[in-house]
């Protein structure tokens, strides 16, 4: 749990200020779960109101200990922004906390309403702000090396290695820059994760940004007497965050895109499921065509060139 | 054209005597520490050919790690001077893709005349041929160091968005007229990392003038780039849901010096003949290049280049397309 002192204590003050009881206790419900009682994490009775201080300790404590402290900032962002049911707020305050939360590695997002780790501090597979055995929807960009044994029979152990590292760093460039996560690397073969904004959509433009490159990569820098293929594949699905990768590797979401991976995209392409089409928009979609095997229900994209 | 050094010492006399005897016209180098190399490779690196000093990592697998990072980060070509003859098998580097080794008795002896310059050509920073009839032009002095009335020979690149009257029916005239602003502004930055600038707009798109010989990425390999991720920076730069794709037309020559924003009085027989290939000639979704431009194609990409036909007396090549 990261010590947020300093940080809490000016969002306690500006809460005091701002929020009566009532309202604190719809946020906190908002921010942990429904069922989250006030009353009974403070030990007041239900027929004795909780005073406002003791409330905006309570709720402020309790976020920083489970790791929701950036949603309750982002959910009081949304009140001072939008009010509610029709009522505008002001929270005080909340440009220091803004201050304290970038201090510590944040970007404010605008276009997710979240606060996202700064790219330039680090980059954890958590974004800094999953919490364990919670569920989200994922989207899943699966990479997997063709022949990869071969390559280190035919090539060597060195030749071959020099180029799956090539092939991370080309893959964590197309990934990170689209807010996504590599959550898995085993040296031949990558599991990357998109959670904000278009999850969907920037898995694939990073599947295609990633073959985009490798073309060019294969004709300037490859040092292999071949190219370097991939096979690539998106979906998406629910997961269960687990900060060990053994624990995400074997629920369903991330089986079914390794296997679509596997066994169902031809070299050198990229594939998506059908629960991926439907979310993209029709000019991204259409440069995917169906499978000219026709043996599965994915859509695939390659890098074609055609005439002069 | 710029050779860039990490060396162990970047005051390093001895090293930098090596390398400049040997130094193309028109070539710049460059002494970095080679303990500053995570901290300044990104900026400096891309565009420039970068030897890493044995004498500061005698570890051929460090040095060939360092050297894929090269490749792969900061997209540049790569080498090793190893004047103390640390490394028992140079060939490691050139498996993890270095593009020149300088070995002991090499460094011993001196460089020849042209040594350096052939390495810049096998790794396309270069023309492979010997000396050409503009290389006296090649010492480009900076777009800031030019006087109006200055003859300069420059590569010129007319770029343009590509399927205007399709892209009309389908977005209409307003927002057509502002993909185009959009496009020009986009290209500013764009023709910045390959050390050219935009000169002048038209209607239809914008002249583009890079120096005579790379300083920074390759402007074909930068256009080439541009049009394999049409898809992507039509939707995630310009927010178009509807396809988009461009036309680029390379030549090189002579013209007239004035700055951006005041030529309208330039005159010039490549300017004219740069609009009219830009304009005429030109194919969406491909890059047409003129005789006088075909050395600028780096060797990697030749062969998606073949020959199409004459165009006002230039013979002319063009580019394969990406297929959608």
């Amino acid at each position: 749990m990261r010590d947020r002192g300093p940080l809490a204590n000016t969002m306690k003050r500006g809460l005091h200020e701002s929020l009566n009881t009532d309202m604190l206790e719809r946020i906190a419900r908002e921010v942990f779960a429904e069922e989250y009682d006030l009353h009974e994490r403070t030990g007041f009775p239900p027929s004795v109101a909780v005073p406002g201080q003791v409330a905006v300790d309570c709720i402020v404590d309790d976020a920083v200990a489970q790791g929701r402290f950036l949603h309750l900032a982002e959910r009081l962002v949304r009140l001072d922004n939008e009010g509610f049911m029709g009522r505008a707020y002001r929270v005080t305050g909340l440009r220091e906390v803004f201050k304290g939360i970038a201090a510590e590695g944040y970007l404010w997002d605008e276009e997710t309403g979240h606060f996202m780790e700064d790219p330039h501090i680090r980059r954890t597979p958590s974004w800094g702000r999953l919490i364990p055995g919670e569920e989200h929807r994922f989207s899943l960009l699966r990479v997997d090396v063709v022949r990869n044994s071969q390559l280190v029979r035919t090539y060597g152990e060195a030749a071959a290695r020099d180029a799956f590292d090539d092939l991370r760093s080309i893959l964590a460039r197309c990934v990170e820059l689209r807010s996504g996560r590599i959550w898995s690397w085993e040296g031949d073969g990558a599991l990357a994760a998109f959670l904000f904004g278009h999850s969907t959509t920037s898995a694939v433009l990073s599947g295609m940004a990633l073959l985009h490159e490798l073309f060019l990569y294969d004709r300037i820098y490859n040092s292999l007497g071949e190219p370097l293929k991939v096979r690539a594949a998106v979906h998406t699905g629910p997961i269960r965050y687990f900060p060990e990768v053994g624990e995400i590797a074997k629920q369903e979401t991330v089986l079914e895109v390794m296997e679509a991976e596997s066994r169902w995209t031809p070299p050198g392409m990229l594939s998506i499921t059908p629960a991926v089409a439907p979310t993209l928009d029709r000019v991204i979609l259409d440069r995917f065509r169906p499978d000219q095997a026709e043996s599965s229900r994915l859509l695939v994209y390659e890098v074609r060139l055609g005439s002069p | 054209m710029r050779i860039l050094v990490y060396a162990a010492d970047p005051a390093d006399r001895k090293l930098s005597g090596l390398l400049a005897k040997a130094l193309p016209r028109g070539a710049e180098l460059e002494l970095l520490a080679y303990a500053s190399f995570l901290k300044t490779y990104k900026k400096k690196a891309p565009g420039a050919f970068v030897y890493l000093d044995a004498g500061a990592e005698p570890d051929a697998g460090r040095l060939a790690d360092q050297g894929a990072k090269l490749a792969s980060l900061a997209l540049c070509a790569w080498g090793v001077v190893d004047r103390g003859g640390a490394i028992a098998d140079p060939a490691i580097l050139f498996f993890a893709g270095a593009r020149d080794y300088i070995g002991k008795s090499l460094a011993r002896e001196g460089l020849p005349p042209g040594r350096l310059g052939r390495a810049l050509a096998s790794a396309g920073l270069a023309p492979a041929a010997a000396p050409s009839p503009d290389s006296a032009a090649s010492a480009f002095p900076g777009w800031g160091a030019l006087s109006p009335g200055d003859q300069v020979q420059v590569r010129f690149c007319y770029a343009a968005v590509g399927n205007q009257r399709e892209l009309l029916e389908r977005i209409g005239e307003k927002r057509l007229h502002k993909l185009k602003e959009d496009f020009a502004a986009f290209l500013e930055p764009w023709a910045k990392e390959c050390g050219g600038i935009e000169w002048i707009r038209d209607q239809s798109g914008s002249l583009l003038l890079f120096p005579p010989k790379d300083e920074g990425m390759n402007p074909v390999l930068a256009a080439f780039r541009l049009l394999l991720d049409r898809a992507l920076v039509g939707y995630e730069v310009f927010r178009l849901e509807t396809p988009l794709s461009f036309r680029f037309a390379f030549h090189s020559g002579v013209t007239m010096w004035r700055p951006p924003g005041s030529t309208g009085t330039v005159v010039s027989d490549d300017v004219n003949f740069i609009f009219h290939l830009g304009t005429k000639a030109a194919a969406d979704g491909a890059i047409v290049a003129s005789e006088e431009a075909e050395r600028s194609v780096p060797p990697f990409l030749r062969d998606l280049f073949s020959p199409a036909g004459d165009f006002e007396g230039r013979r002319l090549s063009a580019s394969k397309r990406f297929r959608d």
